[in-house]
């Protein structure tokens, strides 16, 4: 059962946001305290799917990824084994509303996933990798740890 | 990917940060400009 569940109009003009905080952050700040945020973004507000996780329950995780990636009308396939969940997305709705927007996408854009997909992870049995196949295509892929990138 | 229905849980860990930084009115300038170039052309039309 997913924590946040919300239904309506989206506010996609959000991404333009969150791409101009980016930038700002890491120019000022540097990439320690964009990685702080997004530590607390991963452990405070999706607390449920990381508590699940510390329990060896990726069922949240799973679920938030399905409804939201279809609730932006993401292109995407998520396979779902048992110590693995593969995100293949094919077409990024965050990166697509920047290029709607005409916004130049951050070369660091993408520290938004990683970040938060680590932060999710974090001291859980759970381990998590993104590798990015082209301009707004990535794979995201969480794996127990016992279950390791020799795979 | 950050859902947009998340944007005020990202902007609440933001200013958390930032204010604890003393970084929060440059951030706020920062983030004005692009209301601007989104709003301020349509606010000119209406009226």
């Amino acid at each position: 059962m997913l924590r946040y569940h919300e239904i309506g109009e989206l506010a996609k003009d959000f991404h333009g946001t969150l791409n101009t905080t980016i930038n700002y952050i890491i120019k000022n700040y540097g990439k320690d305290t964009l990685k702080k945020i997004f530590n607390n973004m991963g452990q405070k507000v999706y607390k449920s799917i990381h508590t699940k996780l510390m329990n060896d329950d990726p069922s949240e995780l799973i679920e938030h990824i399905a409804y939201f990636f279809n609730r932006e009308n993401a292109d995407f396939y998520l396979k779902v084994k048992t110590d693995e969940i593969i995100l293949t997305v094919r077409k990024c709705p965050a990166i697509a509303a920047l290029n709607e927007m005409g916004l130049p996408v951050s070369p660091h854009f993408c520290l938004s996933t990683t970040y938060l997909n680590e932060a999710i992870c974090k001291g859980t049995k759970w381990k998590t990798k993104t590798t990015k196949t082209g301009a707004g295509s990535c794979i995201q892929r969480f794996y127990k740890e016992a279950d390791n990138d020799t795979k | 990917m950050i859902p947009s229905d998340h944007f005020v849980r990202f902007y609440n860990e933001v200013f958390k940060k930032l204010d604890s930084l003393g970084g929060l009115p440059k951030y706020y300038l920062e983030i004005s400009k692009l209301q601007e170039k989104h709003c301020l052309e349509n606010f000119k039309k209406m009226v």
